[in-house]
Order: structure tokens, then sequence, then C-alpha cells
């Protein structure tokens, strides 16, 4: 096992942190109300009840709210033993079972608040055992085995990935353009050689995505390179000191179709796409003529 | 009226005792009265009751006569044992003196012997293996009749099987319930992980997997009660000697107390961070539970409702039991085996690795289950995979462990126990861990190995 899953001393934790809001009381909660699956009518033991579902609700300040209710704890007790005095043998016996002989005795006996019970543990000294109440219910959250809280950030939002800068971004991780058309060429290779039908049509969906991305690619760098020949041409005339060159829209547009039509010259295709442009065009004339309808 | 009549013994004591007039005595005349009758009569107190006794029942003996009669007759009874362990007439005073006092210490749980040193080497020809139809499955765990006449084991087929351990056979079995059969018929539906027999060997109980406590009738296998509190399986039971107060740990982390005179539920112990791995308790109204991955020992003080906390082991702490009232020991399957005081939150002694270590993984192979001969200074551990169950010597104030002999056994000892008289070790083994199936050894065979301990003569 690495250090960083070594199992931290829990124990410790467990005695330091008072109530956290972090404890879920759905989770493993012991019997919530003490009285909870008894069989007993609802009606029959009104004060026992209240009683018990109060200490629920009392248990961590037992302390404070002790002095307040001094004075009533032995009204309560005469209260729940005229009650259970009205059960009969079979109930009894159901709610000793329920709440454990030990209490049972206790509220039937009235004895006072057991006066060895001792709150304040106190070890001579620190190589003893640590000593706590074996009584407390507490809602054990805690897992022996601890799991590291694996914490995710956005990099859009966190100051430490600092500002996005696109050109740098680009040229960094531009070797993922190169692997792809790496990848393109074995996923072709697979192609051919695969004979699953399901298979064949996730390698083709494959080739296709990484086609477009690759061309997507290209014409991305494209018009890198048109912006730098124009930041290049604003550098030399400054140089030379004349005023910087801004490109307007058309000037760009232009441009671009220039390029375009000594492209396609190359390749000789220039008719076909002239032939098709004109027909779009008239296309799109028609629709803004009067329609022949009357 | 009548004391007026009486003679000798009430006129010897009349005389010697109360004053007439009842006046209270003085301190001198108390202490002359101690130092003149064997037994001494403190108070005046204890005579006015005597008096009234005796009113009531004129040939009745008093108080003190009883008792006096009553230790008479327990030394004759010692003497008489002594007689014939010597096989001699006479019989020495000193003895006698030694007996009496083992008897004390041993009532006020602060016997200690050291009988570690006088074990000869096993004679593996001696050794016995015990199977039966009923444990076709890994034996998970045993327990001996507190006078070594029946052996009680349980295994994952859900069997209970009682043994002789005088012609070493089956004599009883309860066998597994499922649905289909009838509810008068009593059973465990699932795995059996703990069992455990009171000392004055009226009461067998066993805990399974089914969050059950059932109780049995030790001599007639029949059964008796069933406990269903727990909200997740057993692992553990134990019954405090002397009495009839069950302990019971289990995986949702409790300790439950239960009364077998009334058959009911008494209290619950909270603490444990881990499913409780396994628990002992000796003749204090104290039981210690092993708390697996949360590396605690917890030491519970049932009267004061507290609990001590003993930290140590880096794996899960597997088996703990009891040597005396002051010490322990515990395993783990880290492979550590500790020997701790109840003074120490740390452990005194700890061997890491006493069953060797995996050479495929560099780790040390787990401790599956520790025994202890009570009140003397001798250890048992068994691990899974070496193959050995070894016995230690606890060193001067438990400080040290040293190896005493190793007996090679094939299969995982998934239970170990020490008969009282120290005269046999007795494993229950099988081809699994009695947890899971981490491991396998189709080799191994799901058997008790009853291993006889012979003691060196001392002259």
């Amino acid at each position: 096992m690495s250090k960083n899953w070594q199992v931290k001393n829990i124990v410790e934790e467990a005695s330091d942190t008072e109530e956290s809001e972090e404890e879920q009381k759905d989770e493993e909660s012991f019997e919530d109300d003490e009285l909870s699956g008894l069989d007993i009518p609802e009606a029959k033991l009104p004060i026992l009840r209240s009683i018990v579902s109060k200490g629920k609700a009392v248990a961590n300040d037992e302390q404070q709210y002790f002095q307040q209710n001094e004075r009533s704890e032995d009204a309560d007790k005469l209260a729940i033993r005229e009650e259970l005095s009205n059960l009969t043998f079979e109930e009894l016996q159901k709610l000793k079972e329920k709440i454990g002989s030990k209490k049972f005795n206790l509220t039937l006996t009235g004895v006072k608040k057991k006066p060895q019970v001792k709150t304040d543990f106190k070890r001579a000294n620190p190589n003893r055992p640590r000593e706590i109440s074996s009584k407390s219910r507490r809602i054990e959250t805690k897992v022996a085995i601890q799991v590291p809280k694996v914490f995710r950030s956005d990099p859009r939002f966190d100051n430490l990935c600092g500002e996005f800068r696109e050109r740098s971004f680009y040229r960094n991780y531009d070797f993922v353009n190169k692997m792809k058309e790496d990848e393109v060429k074995k996923l072709k290779e697979e192609l051919q050689e695969e004979t699953q039908p399901r298979r064949i049509e996730k390698i083709k969906y494959l080739i296709q995505r990484m086609e477009n991305q690759i061309r997507a690619e290209k014409k991305r760098k494209l018009e890198e390179e048109k912006q730098e020949e124009e930041k290049r041409i604003t550098i030399e005339a400054l140089k030379e000191g004349k005023s910087p060159y801004f490109a307007t829209k058309w000037a760009r547009k232009e441009r671009d179709l220039k390029e375009k039509f000594e492209s396609l010259k190359e390749d000789g295709r220039l008719n076909q796409y002239m032939a098709k442009k004109r027909k779009h065009n008239a296309q799109r004339d028609r629709r803004h003529m009067p329609s022949e309808q009357y | 009226m009548s004391f007026f009549i009486r003679k000798n013994q009430r006129g010897a004591k009349r005389n010697n005792g109360a004053t007439v007039t009842g006046r209270p005595k003085t301190y001198k005349e108390k202490k002359r009265l101690a130092h003149d009758d064997e037994i001494s009569s403190h108070s005046e107190g204890e005579n006015d009751d005597s008096r009234v006794y005796t009113e009531s029942e004129e040939d009745e003996e008093t108080v003190q006569e009883k008792r006096l009669r009553l230790t008479k007759e327990y030394i004759q009874e010692i003497e008489n044992q002594e007689r014939i362990r010597r096989e001699e007439h006479d019989i020495d005073k000193s003895v006698i003196a030694h007996r009496l006092k083992e008897d004390l210490l041993e009532q006020s749980g602060r016997l200690r012997r050291t009988v570690a040193d006088s074990y000869e080497k096993v004679d593996e020809a001696l050794i016995r293996h015990l199977h039966c139809k009923d444990h076709k499955q890994p034996i998970t765990c045993l327990t001996i009749s507190p006078d070594c006449q029946s052996l009680f084991t349980a295994s994952k087929d859900c069997t209970i099987v009682k043994w002789c351990l005088v012609d070493f056979k089956k004599v009883a079995a309860i066998k597994r319930v499922d649905k289909k059969t009838s509810s008068e018929v009593k059973g465990h539906k699932s795995v059996v992980q703990s069992l455990s027999i009171s000392s004055d060997g009226k009461f067998l109980a066993s805990g399974d997997l089914d969050n059950q406590i059932h109780i049995w009738d030790p001599m007639t296998m029949k059964w008796m009660h069933t406990f269903r509190g727990h909200r997740a399986g057993i692992t553990g039971l134990v019954f405090r000697r002397g009495t009839h107060t069950l302990y019971s740990a289990s995986m949702d982390r409790t300790v439950k107390i239960w009364n077998l005179d009334e058959m009911s539920y008494v209290e619950t112990l909270l603490g444990h961070q881990d499913a409780i791995t396994s628990i002992d308790a000796l003749n204090k109204e104290r039981a210690i539970t092993a708390g697996g991955r949360d590396n605690s020992l917890r030491v519970w003080k049932i009267p004061e409702e507290s609990q001590l906390i003993f930290n140590g082991h880096q794996g899960s702490i597997d088996c703990v039991r009891l040597i005396n009232e002051d010490h322990f020991v515990s395993c783990g399957d880290d492979g550590m085996l500790s020997l701790w005081g109840s003074q120490k939150k740390k452990p005194l002694c700890s061997v890491s690795g006493a069953h060797g270590v995996d050479a495929s993984n560099n780790q040390a192979f787990w401790i599956s289950s520790v025994a202890a001969l009570t009140n003397t200074d001798l250890i048992a551990s068994a691990g899974s995979q070496d193959g050995f169950i070894r016995l230690w010597k606890c060193g001067d104030n438990f400080r040290t462990l040293t190896p005493l002999l190793s007996v090679p056994v094939c299969g995982f000892v998934n239970s170990l126990a020490f008969s009282s008289d120290g005269k046999m070790l007795i494993a229950g083994l099988g081809q699994e861990h009695r947890l899971g199936r981490w491991w396998r050894n189709g080799s191994a065979k799901n058997e008790i190995v009853i291993i006889p301990l012979k003691q060196r003569e001392t002259s």
C-alpha cells in the first residue's frame, strides 16, 4: 500500500469533533427512537413516548437540560410508573425486551440517575488507554478506510491554468494532428481486414470524423497564414515608416476568391464550379421574382 | 427464651461474645475476641444475627460454625485430592497452603503460572483428525466444554456438531434449516461464525450471519431460545465465566449483553467504528473486542458503562484472546502477533511476520486465529498459509514472545482452542478462510485436528 492510502488514526478524530453538519442521519442510524418497532398501541404510553422522543433531541446537551428538568424528573418517573402499571403483562415483557432489562429495572425501581456513572474520564498518564463512554449513540459516519476525496476543477475558470491564448494553444498541440493522420491510415488498413459489420460501421464513422477534423485543421491553418501575411505587411510598412495596413472585409473576400479561382484552375474544375454557381444564383434570383400564379 | 437454656457452645459464646447488658464492646474486648476465636466475630451485630437465627431453629448451627465446618470440609477435600495426586499417605501442609493460595489468586484474577517451558515437542503420530458428513465445508469455529469431555464445532454449511473427546466420535448434530423445513425444527439458515459454551456447561450459544443467536442445551442439543436483536451477522460470542451472561459481537459494530437466566436482552455497547471481528471475556464483568479495520481493541467495563481503547496493528485485527485479566493477545491480517497489557495503549510486544512472508508480493501471511491457555504464559497462533500452528511463550512480564514449538497442519486454521487443563490444542481447519474465498487449498481437508500436548515431568 502506498503512503497516501495509510489508514489514519480515526479514533482520535472521532473524539475531537463534536457534532458536524456533514453527519448524514439517513445512513445507518440506530433505532431513531428507542421505542421504535414496539408492538404496544400508540395510545398506551403517551408520557413514556414523549420523554423518549424529547430525550433523542436533547441527547447532546445533556447537562444543560438535566439541570432544567431536574424537578420534573421525579414527576416523570411517577407518571411512567403509573403508565406501566396499566399495561398487561405481555406488553410489559415486550417493552422489557425492547429497551433491555437493565433500563427497565431502573424505571421500575425508580432509582435516581446513576451516581457512579462518570462523564469525565481522566487517565493517569498518556500511555494508558483512552477511556470513553460506551453508551453514546453517535451515528458513525467515519468509515474505517478513508478514501481521499477527488476535487475536480474546470480549467476555464481556474486561475492556476492561466489565460487562454489560441495561437500558443494550437502551436503546443499541433502534434495531435500528425497523430490523427497516422491513425487514419491505420484505420483504413483495419477497415480492409475487418469483417464484423458493427465494427466496420464504427471504423467508417471514425475515419470520416478524423478526416473532417484534419480538413478543418488545414483550413484553420490557411486562415492563420493569411492573418500572419497581413501582419507581416503591416510590420514591413511600419519599418519603412509608412502607415500600417488594415484590410477591409471586401479586400479579404476578393483575395480569397482570387485564391480559389487559381486553385480551381490548376485542378481543372473551374468550369464545373462556375456552372454550379450560375445555377445556384439563378435559383436565388428566381425566388425574388414575383410568382406567376395568376 | 431458648438461648438461656442452651448450654456448651451457646454458653461459651456468651462468655466470649455478647455482654449481658448488651452494651457496645470496647476496642479491647473486640481485639481479645478476635484473638480468641479462630474465625473472629467482628461485632455484636453478628451475634445478634445468630441469636435470632437460633431462636427460630434450635438445632441449627450458627453462621460462624457453618463457616468453620465448610472451610474444614474444603481443606479436607484438597487434602484428599493432593493425596490422590501424590499417592502418598502423608500430606505436605505447604502443598495445601500453596493450593489455597492458587485458588485465591484464581478467584481474584491474579493467577500466573509459567508452564510454557515444560511442554515437549508434539508427537505427530498422536494427532487426531475428526471428519464427518455434516462438515463438508470449512470449519468456522469451535468451543470445548469446560469439563473437556465434549467439543462443539460449526462449519460453513450451517451445521453444529457435538463430539465426544473421550472416544473422539461424533455424538450429535444440528443440521441446516431452510425455508422448506417446518418451523418446529430449529437450526441455522446461514453460516455459523461463532460458538460459545457457558462455564457450567448449561448453555451453548451459536451465532450466524443471519443476525440470530440460538441457545441450545449442550447435553441434549435441544433448542432453548433465539435472540434476535442484532442488525448484522454475529461474529463473536462469549459467556462470562461463572455466570449466565452472554456477550455477543456483531458486524453492526455493537456488543450486546444477554441474560440467560431470564432469557432477556440487557443492553448494548456502542463505540466500534468497523465490524467487530472477535470478542473474549474471563471472570470479570468485562469484555474485550477487536474492531477489524478501525485498528482498535476495546475493553468494555460494563458496570461503569465505559470503554478503554487500545490502538495497534496496521491491517484488520482478526482475533483477540485474554490470557489473564490484565493481558491479552491479538492477531491480524498484517501478519502481526501482539501482546498487550491493560495499562498501556500500545502493545507490549509485537512480532511481525510471525507466520512468514508471501514471496510473491512481499506481504506477511495473515494470522487467522490465536488461542491462549488461561492464566499461563502459553500462546498458540495459526496462520492461513504457512502450514504451521506455532506455540509461543510469553516472556517475563509479558514483554517478550519467544517461539516454542510448531506443529505442521494442512489447511486454513480458522479456529484454535486450548482445553482448560492444557492437555489438548484443538484446531478447526478448512480449505478456505472462514470469512471468504481469497485462497483455496485443494489438498487440505475440512476437519478438526486434536493435538495432544505433553508436559515434561518435573522431578
